[in-house]
């Protein structure tokens, strides 16, 4: 037998109340795609992150080619041809393509930063990524699939012979998914050793080789991705325990209007969007990447500005106007981009999960600006237990809970709040194969109680298990709408503009 | 919890404060740096450590302790007000010169309070409801005031009654008023920032403003009151200075008081990145800077070197908690 490329042996680390990885070993080798998976907080960032050098493991081993190496820092790991493209982007909106690319490492020569060699170098990586981009283009200026591949480029600059990609697919439309997988496929010819992490199974079976499943820190199985089945590695993933993934659209039984939008429209951007939401009713906001879904979500809670409209919210027995500022107070919005816009990751898994609700949360009369710890920690811990929370404490910090973990804090934090009316952007983005059918259920409960819901989801399953009615948005416009019978050929032609040719 | 610490290190159990130890033990830097200070300063200062000295030394503390107060508010946001010095100033000599032309003392102490709670207002209302840059906007201010200052005055000082600085220097069993006023204020603020949900959006503002915005935390309005805020405590420390020096004067507001405030902050623990700091932080921070100071006024360090010495000591303090914070984020 000859011996892998790269094998990681005995891999343990513990964070405060939490031991992340328990003696793990891991293998994978040249030429192969190693798909590695796990239930939110299984450890897969954590054991990449120690291979990444970002983490330092309490004890284990690293050998490459049968050598042991040391790898203590993210430069460590270059200089070990290993590179990482991570499940969180942090970028800089401002900066050029070629300065996001070389941020790390920028070449000199006469003492100034070398910007020939660096040009010259982010094209011809980007294009193998099959990109002809302006290395001086900036960031802001393109897709968010874009700048997925100028992080892969990144990752690229130095010839790795092991990378690592961490949930890269989840801001990608399909076309872009297509091209990234074959990038990935040419980069395994080439003979690198490939990691792929991904809540996405069916990623799993049409890219990877080999698959490696880790639960609660520890190896649960692996091996060839043909000798299993989808059910196979969920029960590795989330164990024995009753494997409860399928959920039976159920249909709601819609009430009164509950808001009213009416010809709201930010030049440029989206046009005389009008739609009415009811009580009990789930709207599937549905349209490619791009097509102005996000941005109506995001005007419809003041995010973004607009030029005109109105939106009218029920109040009593009323539908009153509510100034743009103001719809935030009656609408629990989950945004598509956590760390940005969802979280405050330096504080607690508590007081993120009070923040929307901390008014409700408070003591009697005349401390009625006094917040009642007691209750803020009760009221924090029920939705911790609801949404199946992997946490150590309710005082840990939330940038150290795994990606699918702070993503329920932000579902938490809504469902802990309570409002009339939800909009949901990707709100099962990161999360596992439990977590997500879940949400679908929780969706289910809120309408059934009478919230009225918004969701837009890339997925179309996703979207056409809970929906009861479709909007569907093209180039800023809402192009068309569909009951609960909509096929996914309607959807997906009204989408693309390969049937409807009104707009 | 605890009541001295909120924002980033709010809640930290006993369990996770055991390894995160050494990632917060910039947390209790201002208490160790505060014992260091005070102990060579009472080993090398005969009668340091009297009642009466120690009295005066808070006493001397009390009008920048406010101050600090009021920054931290600010700087809690991830903001800056640069404004303070003038600010107070003006509001001081805009009281002096009503209690002049005969006014009535309460009146005029109420005018040292108002104008610079208002010139904080417009602070907040350029920074929140127009989104200009705090930096940007404060020391235009700061422009503004102490130059407006300077000018009404023609740089002369303008005493003010005595029954109105000895009121306000009563003692009250044997402690003199300004400092009872900084010990309830710090209480009071203490509880408000740790316990209260104004005090929560604060820290939620000035850690995410995206984030709290779409939470529905009222964060314009948490801007606009912190920076009104921090003009009313300008406005208080007016009081308290005036009444100490007997006078309102321009030199009240020179530019170097800035940076005795933003130290006074930065060495308690305030972070200067926002989301960190209490009340309690920039107190302690004011007694170490005034403790400072009067070392190099005793050791006759002049004044130039007193201002390279203040400045390193900021960035040195800036630098330990961005640094902490750096390392906290892995
Ligand atoms: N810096 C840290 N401090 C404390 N706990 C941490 C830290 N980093 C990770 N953890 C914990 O380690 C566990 C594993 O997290 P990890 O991010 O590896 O999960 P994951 O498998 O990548 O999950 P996901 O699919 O949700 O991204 C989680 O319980 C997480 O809370
Ligand atoms: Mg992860």
């Amino acid at each position: 037998m000859t011996i892998p490329y790269l094998k990681m042996d005995g891999i343990a680390k513990s964070f405060p109340g939490v031991q992340a990885l328990k003696n793990v070993t891991f293998e994978a080798s040249q030429g192969e795609i190693l798909a590695l998976v796990g239930a939110n907080g299984a450890g897969k960032s954590t054991l990449m992150n120690v291979l990444g050098g970002n983490i330092e493991p309490n004890s284990g081993k690293i050998y490459i080619n049968g050598k042991e190496v040391r790898i203590s820092s993210p430069s460590d790991a270059a200089a070990n041809g290993i590179a990482f493209v991570h499940q969180e982007m942090a970028m800089l909106p401002t900066m050029s393509i070629a300065d996001t690319m070389y941020i790390s490492s920028f070449p000199y020569k006469h003492g100034l930063i070398d910007y020939k060699t660096i040009y010259q170098r982010c094209r011809v990586v980007l294009k193998r990524l099959g990109c002809n981009f302006d290395p001086r283009e900036r960031i802001r200026n393109i897709s968010p699939g874009d700048q997925q591949m100028v992080e892969i480029g990144r990752a690229l600059l130095h010839d790795p012979q092991i990378i690592i990609f961490d949930e890269p697919t989840s801001s990608l439309t399909s076309r872009e998914k297509e091209h990234l997988f074959e990038v990935i496929r040419t980069l395994k010819q080439e003979g690198s050793v490939i990691i792929y992490i991904s809540h996405f199974l069916d990623e799993v079976f049409s890219l990877c080789d080999r698959v490696m499943v880790l639960r609660n820190g520890e190896t649960a199985g692996g091996g060839l991705v043909s000798e299993y089945t989808n059910r196979d590695i969920v029960k590795m993933m989330i164990g024995e325990k009753e494997i409860d993934t399928y959920y039976e659209r159920s249909e709601h039984r819609a009430g009164e209007e509950i808001m009213r939008v009416k010809g709201i429209y930010r030049s440029g951007v989206i046009n005389d969007i009008s739609f009415s939401l009811r009580k009990g009713e789930v709207v599937g906001l549905w349209g490619q990447l791009g097509s102005g879904r996000t941005e109506v979500a995001r005007a419809l809670v003041g995010l973004d500005p607009i030029d005109g409209g109105t939106i009218s919210i029920k109040m009593g027995d009323q539908m009153m106007p509510v100034k743009q500022s103001e719809t935030k107070k009656y609408i629990g919005m989950i945004t598509e981009n956590r760390r940005e816009e969802g979280l405050l990751l330096p504080m607690s898994v508590c007081n993120n999960m009070s923040l929307a609700n901390l008014t409700n949360l408070t003591k009697k009369k005349p401390f009625s600006s006094v917040i009642d710890s007691k209750l803020e920690n009760s009221e924090t811990d029920k939705y911790v237990k609801r949404m199946d929370i992997k946490i150590s404490s309710q005082a840990q910090r939330v940038e150290t809970l795994s990606g699918g973990n702070q993503q329920k804090v932000i579902i938490g934090r809504w469902l802990q709040k309570n409002p009339p009316i939800y909009i949901m952007d990707e709100p099962t983005r990161g999360l596992d194969v439990g977590a997500k059918a879940d949400i679908r259920r929780i969706i289910s409960d809120l309408a059934e109680q009478g919230a009225g819901i918004l969701v837009i989801s890339s997925e179309i399953e996703e979207i056409m298990s809970v929906s009861d009615r479709y909007l569907v948005m093209k180039r800023g416009s809402i192009v068309a709408e569909f009951g609960s019978n909509a096929s996914k050929e309607d959807l997906v032609a009204t989408a693309t503009g390969a049937a409807s040719k009104k707009e | 919890m605890s009541i001295l610490n909120s924002g980033v290190t709010q809640q930290l159990s006993k369990k996770d404060s055991k390894e995160a130890a050494d990632i917060y033990w910039t947390r209790y830097l201002p208490y160790i740096v505060l014992v260091v200070v005070f102990a060579a300063v009472s080993i090398f200062v005969p009668y340091f450590l009297t009642i009466s000295n120690l009295l005066s030394v808070l006493l001397q503390t009390a009008s920048l302790a406010i101050l600090a107060i009021g920054q931290a508010a600010v700087l809690i946001l991830g903001g800056i007000d640069l404004s303070m010095p003038g600010v107070m100033a003006l509001g001081s000599i805009f009281g002096a010169m009503y209690m002049r032309a005969g006014g009535n003392p309460v009146l005029g102490a109420v005018i040292m309070l108002l104008v610079p709670a208002a010139l904080g207002l417009i602070n907040g209302i350029s920074v929140s409801y127009f989104g200009m840059i705090p930096f940007v906007v404060t020391l235009a201010m700061q422009a503004i005031t102490i130059g407006a200052a300077t000018m009404i005055t023609n740089q002369i000082s303008i005493p003010v009654p005595e029954n109105f600085c000895n009121a306000m220097l009563t003692k009250i069993g044997g402690i003199p008023l300004p400092i009872i006023i900084v010990l309830i204020l710090t209480l009071f603020l203490q509880f408000a920032v740790t316990k209260t949900y104004y005090g929560r959006w604060l820290y939620s503002t000035g850690t995410n403003m995206r984030t709290s915005r779409v939470s529905g935390v009222p964060t314009k309005k948490v801007v606009l009151a912190a920076y009104s805020f921090a003009g009313l405590m300008g406005g208080l420390a007016a009081i308290i200075m005036t009444s100490r020096l007997y006078a309102a004067s321009p030199q009240m507001g020179k530019d170097a008081v800035a940076m005795d405030i933003i130290a006074s902050a930065a060495v308690g623990g305030v972070s200067t990145m926002g989301g960190v700091g209490t009340a309690v932080n920039a107190v302690i921070g004011a007694i170490i800077i005034t403790l400072i100071s009067n070392v190099m006024n005793m050791a006759n360090v002049s004044y130039y070197l007193t201002l390279v010495i203040k400045g390193i000591i900021i960035i040195t303090f800036v630098a330990i908690d961005a640094n902490s914070r750096k390392k906290s984020t892995k």
